[in-house]
């Protein structure tokens, strides 16, 4: 494994107001060898990305405060995407038609339950992207 | 020389990179232009052109203001402009407000088509959410063009191709690996 490609698959961040699944996700990647940011809230995601975060960002669309989408509108206001690719991680297939402007901000969705293998992969693939 | 020119547009949302590779992935150099109006944020569509450059023999690239459309090639729409065809042979670029909320607009591209027995337009909605393209692929059939809206138990988002659906204008739903198939015979069959 190249040096850069280790660097690529150390940056992603789980924003999710579930402890217990953010850190099944930092096992599962672990394994891998890839080490995940754990943000419980918006205010902890917008801090990683205001202190230099870049990579792929899993984001819970259901979480108290700021949900997903209040917290994409707050990345985008601080122009903090530009070194990012968001999943949106949900249990609904269909999400909320008011928020399609925020279209272009999503690369694509990851819908509950997902299997290990499948989370993996997904994300691995999207840094091709960066 | 065939005076017949062919040009795909495809109109794609949230979701739709995957499906885009899908289609891309492969694919030979073909006697066509490929036109791809993707949802998605500043500075992305040079990424995303780039590594679908990497997927297939086709040129894939972010059109320039006033570009000559080329066939073997593959356009990434660029973000914060809206991407029209003029006289079906170049682009230009809008600079107007959003349309359906969005810059690039899906159906501000495909409704700068012109009808022209010469020219034969193969138009194509993805997944996403809300309803831009609809308009677009009404649009393209008035002028003959054939029309695909993706599967909508494919689409991760089903409300785009579902609008498109609802026009009455759409000649074919099908799966990405359909819709592929559909590219490559466009050229042949028309």
């Amino acid at each position: 494994m190249t040096d850069k490609l280790v660097q690529r698959l150390t940056r992603v961040m789980i924003v999710d107001d579930d402890p217990a699944l953010c850190t099944c996700v930092v096992e599962t990647f672990a394994e891998q060898g890839i080490s995940v940011e754990v943000a419980l809230n918006a205010q902890q995601c917008l801090f990683y990305l205001r202190n230099g975060f870049s990579g792929i960002i899993l984001m819970d669309i259901c979480m108290p405060v700021m949900n997903g989408w209040d917290t994409i509108r707050a990345i985008v206001r601080e122009d903090l995407f530009h070194n990012i690719i968001i999943l949106m991680v949900t249990a609904e297939l269909e999400p909320d038609e008011k928020e399609a402007e925020l279209n272009g901000f999503i690369f694509d969705y990851i819908v509950k339950p997902f299997d290990s293998d499948t989370l993996i992969e997904t994300v691995v693939h999207y840094m091709l992207y960066l | 020389m065939n005076p017949h020119r062919y040009i795909v547009i495809i109109g794609s949302s949230t979701g739709g990179i995957a499906v885009l590779e899908k289609i891309i992935a492969n694919l030979p150099r073909l006697p066509l232009s490929i036109v791809i109006v993707q949802h998605i944020m500043e500075l992305y569509a040079e990424r995303i052109s780039a590594f679908f450059n990497s997927l297939t023999e086709m040129t894939v690239c972010v059109p320039k203001d006033k570009e000559i459309i080329q066939n073997g090639f593959i356009y990434v729409a660029p973000t914060s402009v809206h991407l029209l065809i003029e006289h079906n042979s170049s682009f230009t670029y809008g600079y107007t407000d959003p349309v359906n909320r969005f810059r690039p607009s899906i159906d501000v591209t495909m409704m700068s088509c012109q009808a022209d027995k010469k020219v034969h337009f193969l138009g194509i909605i993805l997944t996403g959410m809300a309803a831009d393209g609809s308009h677009g692929l009404f649009y393209l059939k008035s002028i003959n063009a054939i029309t695909v809206a993706q599967d909508p138990k494919t689409a991760i988002i089903a409300s785009m191709p579902l609008a498109a659906i609802k026009t009455g204008a759409v000649d074919t739903v099908a799966t990405p690996d359909i819709i592929r198939k559909i590219i490559i015979n466009f050229s042949r069959e028309t």
